[in-house]
Parts: C-alpha cells; structure tokens; sequence
C-alpha cells in the first residue's frame, strides 16, 4: 500500500492534505506516521484536528510518541495528553523515560495529573491498570430524557454512550442500561424501571485473565469495575478486551516454547533483548539434560555389547516429547480459556490414559514392523516398540496432569507443561529404555 | 455454585413467579445452569422464558442440549424459537444438527427464513459470509437525523446492534456508516449524508475470517459491514464475533504446533477416540520421519563403540536445538498470525535470528563445556560437545526461521508446517554435525 500522506506531503498539497486527513481514519493515519521521518511526522501531527491528534497519538508508537512529546511546546503537550483517554495517556506515559514524564505531567490539568497519577499506582496485570473513567454513569431517579440529556452534553468526552452505568447517591453501582433500551423506552419513565439490576462487573483488582473470561462468557460491549466499596470507578470496552486476549494468548505461547514473555513486538526487540528472554530456559533445559545424559553414562558398559541400542534413543526421545506435548497443550489451552477446571483432574487423566493407550498401541505395532523392516532382530524391536508404548503413556498422563498441579499451586500451567515436561519425560524415558532392554535382551 | 433454577424450580410453584424470576435472570447464566440439568427440566425451563429470551437461551446452549430441546418441543414451539433467533445464530445450530432434526427445524421456519438460512449454509466454512449475520439498520443518506431515530425505533428490536448503522444508495450499495454516537450528537434536522463517514472499513463476503480478525483488532469497531463481490451490503460481522474468532485462531494454532488436528468441541466433550484420531497420524509421521535419526546414528555406529561416551551428550544436544529452534519459530508464527511479520521481513528476521542465536550459544557453549569436565570427560571431549551445542543453536534457529517462512511463501499455514517439523529437522542437524565434529577434533 503506498503511503497517502508522504505522497501528499512531497507534492506540497498541504490543502489537499489537510482534507485528506480529515476524512481517514486516526488508525490509518498513524499507520503511516510511522513511516515517515520525525520532521514529517510532526508536520503533519500539526495539521490534524486536536481531536483527531489525540486520537492518532494513542495509536502510535512509543518510541514515535516521545519523539513528537521532545519536539512540541509545553502547551501542544498539554492539549494533547487532557484530550486523551485517561487509559491511552496511562499507557503512553508507563513507557516515558522519567524526564519526558515529568515534562507532560506539568502540563497536564492538576485534576487530570492527580487521575493519571492514581491509575500508575494499580499493580500490573490488575484490572485497575487498564480501565478507563470515560463512562457515563446515571441515577436510578432520572428519567429517559434527562438520561439523553446527560449523554448529549457529556457523551462527546466519553469512550462508549451504549452501555451507561447507574449509581447511588454513594457511587454504588446499582444497575446498567444500554442505549438501545434507552432509545426503545418511552421519554419519560424512570431509569430505576428500566435498568438491569443484574449487574455482571470486575473490580480493580482482578486479573486482567478474569476479566478476559467474563468478556468472552457475556459478550458485553462494556464493563463496569469497582473498587474495594463496590463505587463504580472504571470500565472497560471490549476493544481493550480484545488487547488483552491477545496478550494472553502471546504470552502462552511464549510460555511454551520456553521463552520469557516479552511486551513489544518481535521487530521491535532488540537481539539483546530477545536473548535475554531465551537465555534462562535454554540454559535450565540445558544442564537439566545432562541427568538424562548421566542416566546414559551409567548403562554404557550395555551400549559397549549392543551399540545399537543408541540408533534408537532420539526416536523414543521425540515421539515421548511430541505426545506429551499434545496433551499438555490442549490441557492448557482448555484451563486457560475455563473450558477444564481443576477439579476435573481426574477425569482428564482418564481421558489421556486411554488416548495414550490408543495412540501409543498403534505406534508401536507400526514401529515394530518399521525397525524389523530395517533389518533388526525382533527382539530389539520388541525392546523399542514396549519402551515405546510405556514412555508415551507416561508421557500423555504427565502432560495432562502437570499443568492443573501447576495450576493448583499456583504456578503458571503453560510454563510447567511446555518446558519443564520434556526435560522430565526424556530422562524417565531413557531410564526405561534401558530397564526393558536389560530385562528383553539379557544385556 | 448451586444450581439456582433448580432451586427455583423446587420453592416457587406459582407459575407467574417463576416466570419472573426466571426473567430477571441473565440468558448465559440460565444457559449455563440448564447443561447440568435433565431433559424434562430443561424443556420446561425453556417454556417458562419468553419468546425472546427463550431464542437468547437456546443461542448460548451447547448443541447436544439444543438438539435435546428441539426434538423434545411441539412444531408449533420450533418455529417460534428459531424465527427468533438471530440469523447467524441460527445458522451456527443448523450446522450442528444431524440431518433429520435440520429437515424438521426447515419445515417448520417461515419461508423467507428458510431461504435465508439456506442461502448462508452455502458460504464456505471460515469465510465472512459464513460468519455475518443480516440483523443491520440500514438508513438513506436523504434522511434526518430524526427519521433515522424512527427507523431506528421502529426496527432497532430485531437488530443485532444499532450502534452503528450503515447508509445505502437504492442499488443496496455501501455508501457510508454513521454512529448511534454521532446521531445521538448531531442536530435533528441535519440529514444523515451529512454527518456520515464515508471512509467505510467493510470486508467481503469471500474473505476469510482472519482477515476480519485482523480489521478488529486494527480498529476496534463495533462492527465489520460485508459486501458482495458487487458492493451490495449483505451483513454485518459485530464484536462478540471477534472473541469468538480469536479464541478459535488461537486454539487452533496451539494445536497446530503442539501436532494435533484442531477440532471444534471442548476438551472434555470430545470422545477417547476422536482425541487420539487428531493425534495419531502425527505422531506416526514424525516417528517415521525419525527413521532418518536412526539411520544417521548408524552410520556414526563405529566412532560411537570406539568411545561410547559421546552417546551421553546426545540428548542433550536434540534437546538444545529443539528448545533454541521452537523459541525462534515461536515468536516468527505468532508475529504473523498477529499481522507484525511480513514475509517480507525475511532478511531482518534472519539477522536477528543469527545474531540471537549466536549470544545464547556463546552462554550454553561454556555452561556445557564445565557440565562436560565435571562429568569426568577430557579436554578434547568438553570441546567437541560445546562446539557442536554452539552449531546446533545456530543451526536451529536459523532452520526455525527458514521453514516458517518458507511456510508462508508457499502459502501452506505456517503453524503446522514449522513447530511439529522443525524438532525432527533439528534433531538430524544436530546428530551430523555432533558426529562429523568428533570425527574431526576426536578422530574417532
């Protein structure tokens, strides 16, 4: 796709331009931006409507952000950071060094400095850090149209008008109603009759993957979070839901391919970064190995008699890894999105047991005729096939059952299962390898 | 937590209060709440709600319950329900039902419902088309905003959403998209064309859904408008869609690189044998893609009797270069399902990957040449294995991110092509270069 604005801008239509900016969308806008050279960037940041600036600003990136905060006047910062959402300004100023932070906190409006300034302070990954205050809240004694009153003269400011909160006298949140019931209610009856009271919220505290699970379960466009009191404080739109799904699932990945998750984008990590994060576990994995290769040292007078037995180790290695693998991650994957509760360990187990026998009965009647194929003796091949057989079986019940202990003791699933499990299921393998060739092949 | 309908339904006998309370309750709790209960309760549950909340119920049921239910309710009781539903919602049950129960639900829904229905069931599976649903207010850019707030009015019960509607010319054509936001704000007398945007993000009925995916998670709208191949609006894709979307791309890529087929039901739902069928053949093609392994160890069979103590660091070895090699092409199918990594990135990619690759080998090589020492092997030994660890990192990495994009370019998914491989591809790697180093340093 070629860049609409730098076209523009090496053309000097700074007319046509500025038309043009006007009618895109600030998330196209600041895809470009992203393109073009800081003198640019900030030419053209100037030429967008204070809204739409702000709008554009949240979207770009971080290193971009500060780049045009070091460049603009005290009170360009100022109009720019109050006419953001009070989540996209929190967000923006987490990833300031201190001295640009300091900059737009002097800027800002003291009531927005004091907001900004009580969001930093909800711990990471807390339903707090992510909320926003740009909801509309009503009281249960209003009537429609003093409702749609209320919308029109604070609605422009607000991040959604379709789910409006209603509250107490004590900012208690009592009950929502959407604006399509507003719109179908007759003008004049209360907000009380026509509220639902059922309200589904989160509170501050909460982990963002609890909140994540609410979304996903209600389809909510919104929702409303409250403090330790029960006061409506925040709310949060389905948009920064989808965020935060996103991130879930990037760092479960991560998580399993042993790797320390990381916030940016690949492109954007540095190689040192990007080491540091990998480092840990390939070293952990690493030397863990070596208690398999022990296990190997100590049964080498038996390699001496029958070297072919080595032929065979990646092979009952990898297959054991792969059919651990399977069930760990769909055992993860299930607890992550509340499909397997903890309490259905057994039941999971079972289910993996008779897969593992299946599965692991079919592979190795296959493998026995595969390695007899290559000229073997049947008793070795027995030797892999029944070694086979057990370390996938212990493998599968291993994978399924690691993550929900993981889970119950509070440590993360997907990191148990994906790293830890190999480790573990290579060493037990090789161990029984070597105890049914001793006991087969009279080694 | 207790079964509150349950409970209900043993205190309160009086049918009007139970009615009520039933009411009062949120539709994916009631649904929730009925899969732990029998039959007979659950269609007298159902019978309870009303018409509306009924539909709402039995979109969010399980399909073996839906089924239940409507092989359970009178012709009449079907076709209330289903009318009710939302298209898409509809559609979704259909295609779960077998045969016989879908001749029945057809038969008894109004005739321009069943041509609708028919109509979607033909959109190819994973496309837009399959996906959107028809409930859309629809204005005309002549119209005030106070006709808009009829129209809105008087359709807006049936609508999926009327938060955002969508403008069209008499040829049905997409012309543009206004916000309930923006109406709600705007002058009465103002005409709709007039404060429209007329930017209008859309995809088309053909697209895939990641590729609507991909315009949720950019922009963040409420919507999505479908179009035809010939621009007509004919749906709209809404946002609870999109969670739906991203969990299933999600699982299906961790099930993909974890070398399972991905299926469609939930973990515990799915039988003993339907679990092993998406794993068996696999784990068959790796094992036999592993007799490359095997044969390559054999050949290295001599050298290894001379000195059987190089067998010890086999492990060891595979497994660093398996871990090293997942890492990479973890982070590269991610960035691209995710739309970060272009295959045009290659040669970025590669580089990070190299020099990445290089700074974790030069701290595995010395963490393995002391472990090699304090086994109790020599010199030459402990150089041999760190040698071949810092070759085996390079190599795995760079393997990793070759085949995810090549993958890619060959337009095959990404997914299952490079994590299930990849361990295999590696572990060959890993074996040659271990033998043919010790060949060399050890002259075995």
């Amino acid at each position: 796709m070629a860049n609409q604005i730098a076209t523009l801008l090496n053309e000097a239509e700074r007319f046509v331009l500025r038309k043009e900016l006007d009618q895109m969308n600030h998330v196209d806008i600041a895809e470009e931006l992203e393109e073009l050279g800081e003198s640019d960037t900030l030419k053209v940041f100037r030429m967008l409507s204070k809204d739409k600036a702000a709008d554009t600003f949240a979207y770009l990136d971080s290193t971009i952000q500060q780049s045009i905060i070091e460049a603009i006047t005290d009170r360009e910062i100022g109009s720019i950071i109050d006419e953001l959402f009070l989540d996209d300004a929190v967000d923006f100023i987490e990833e300031m060094p201190a001295n640009v932070v300091r900059r737009v906190l002097a800027n800002v409006a003291p009531d927005k400095r004091d907001m900004i300034n009580s969001f930093l302070k909800y711990p990471e990954d807390s339903t707090g850090s992510i909320m926003t205050i740009e909801f509309v809240d009503l009281k249960d004694e209003m009537t429609v149209a003093e409702a749609f009153a209320r919308i029109r003269s604070v609605g422009p400011n607000k991040e959604t008008v379709y789910t409006c909160y209603v509250i107490d006298n004590a900012r208690k949140l009592i009950g929502f109603v959407s604006a399509r019931t507003l719109f179908l209610s007759n003008h004049d009856s209360f907000i009380k009759d026509i509220m639902e009271p059922n309200v589904i919220f989160a509170r501050t505290s909460d982990d963002k993957e609890d909140l994540m699970n609410s979304f996903r379960k209600y389809g909510y466009l919104a929702m409303p979070v409250v403090d330790s009191e029960d006061r409506l404080v925040g709310m949060v739109t389905f948009d920064d839901a989808l965020t935060v799904q996103e991130e879930e699932d990037t760092e479960d990945f991560e998580k399993m391919a042993a790797l320390k998750p990381s916030q940016n984008t690949y492109l954007k990590t540095t190689v040192f970064e990007l080491s540091k994060n990998r480092i840990f576990w390939l070293l952990l994995l690493n030397l863990s190995v070596f208690l398999t290769g022990s296990i190997v040292a100590m049964h080498e007078g038996m390699l001496a008699v029958m070297p072919s037995l080595v032929a065979f180790m990646p092979l009952l290695m990898d297959t054991s890894g792969d059919a651990g693998s399977q069930s760990s991650t769909l055992v993860i994957r299930g607890l992550a999105l509340e499909e397997i509760k903890l309490s259905d360990i057994l039941k999971v187990f079972f289910i993996e047991l008779r897969v593992a026998l299946i599965c692991g009965g079919v592979l190795a009647v296959v493998n026995c005729f595969r390695i007899m194929a290559f000229g073997n003796s049947f008793p070795l091949a027995l030797t892999v096939s029944l070694s086979l057989y057990v370390t996938i079986i212990l493998s599968k019940t291993a994978g399924a059952i690691l993550p929900i202990v993981g889970k119950m003791v509070n440590l993360d699933p997907a990191v148990m299962a994906g790293p830890a499990l190999t480790t573990i299921v290579d060493a037990v393998s090789i161990l029984i390898y070597f105890s049914i060739a001793k006991a087969i092949l009279g080694l | 937590m207790a079964n509150e309908i349950r409970g209900l339904l043993a205190q309160v006998s009086d049918r009007t209060e139970l009615k009520a309370q039933l009411g009062a309750m949120n539709v994916v709790h009631i649904a929730e709440e009925l899969e732990e209960m029998d039959k007979p309760e659950v269609v007298k549950v159902i019978r309870l709600l009303s018409k509306n909340k009924a539909a709402e119920t039995f979109a969010c049921l399980d399909s073996d319950v839906q089924q239940g239910i409507i092989e359970a309710i009178a012709d009449s009781e079907i076709g209330s329900i289903i009318d009710e539903l939302f298209l898409d919602d509809a559609v979704d049950f259909i295609e779960e039902m077998p045969a016989d129960v879908v001749n029945r639900v057809l038969a008894n829904v109004t005739r321009e419902r069943r041509n609708l229905i028919n109509q979607f069931l033909k959109y190819p599976e994973d496309s837009a088309g399959s996906i959107m649903t028809i409930e859309y207010v629809e204005l005309k850019s002549e119209m005030t905003v106070a006709s808009a707030f009829a129209q809105i009015l008087s359709t807006g019960y049936d609508k999926e959403t009327i938060y955002t509607c969508y403008i069209t010319n008499a040829a049905k054509t997409l012309l543009g998209q206004v916000s309930a936001k923006d109406l709600l704000l705007s002058e009465q007398e103002k005409t709709v064309g007039e404060i429209m945007e007329q930017n209008v993000v859309f995809a088309r009925t053909n697209d895939d859904k990641e590729e609507l995916m991909a315009i949720f998670r950019k922009y963040g709208f409420l919507a999505i408008p479908i179009v035809d191949s010939e621009d007509h609006l004919v749906g709209i894709v809404t946002y609870d869609d999109a969670f739906t979307i991203q969990e299933e791309e999600a699982t299906e890529d961790f099930e993909k690189m974890a070398a399972i087929t991905p299926f469609e039901n939930d973990y515990l739902k799915t039988g003993v044998i339907q679990l092993s069928k998406n794993r068996i053949p696999w784990l068959m093609f790796l094992m036999i893609f592993g007799t490359l392994t095997d044969q390559l160890t054999k050949l290295f069979e001599d050298s290894l009797a001379i000195m059987p103590a190089l067998v010890a660091f086999i492990p060891m070895l595979m497994n660093t270069g398996g871990n090293a090699g997942t890492q990479s092409s973890t982070l590269i199918i991610r960035g691209m399902a995710l739309d970060e990594i272009q295959t045009s990135d290659i040669g970025k990619v590669l580089a990070k990957e190299l020099f990445v690759s290089l700074q974790c080998g030069i701290v595995l090589v010395i963490a393995s040449y002391v472990c090699v020492i304090i086994f109790g092997e020599g010199f030459m030994v402990a150089v041999t294995v760190s040698l071949a660890v810092l070759a085996t990192i390079v190599m795995s990495n760079i393997t990793g991110t070759l085949l995810t994009f090549g993958a890619r370019a060959l337009k095959m998914d990404p997914a299952i092509i490079a994590a299930p491989l990849l361990t295999n591809i590696v572990d060959c790697g890993a074996l040659v270069v271990y033998f043919v180093l010790a060949k060399a340093i050890l002259k075995v």
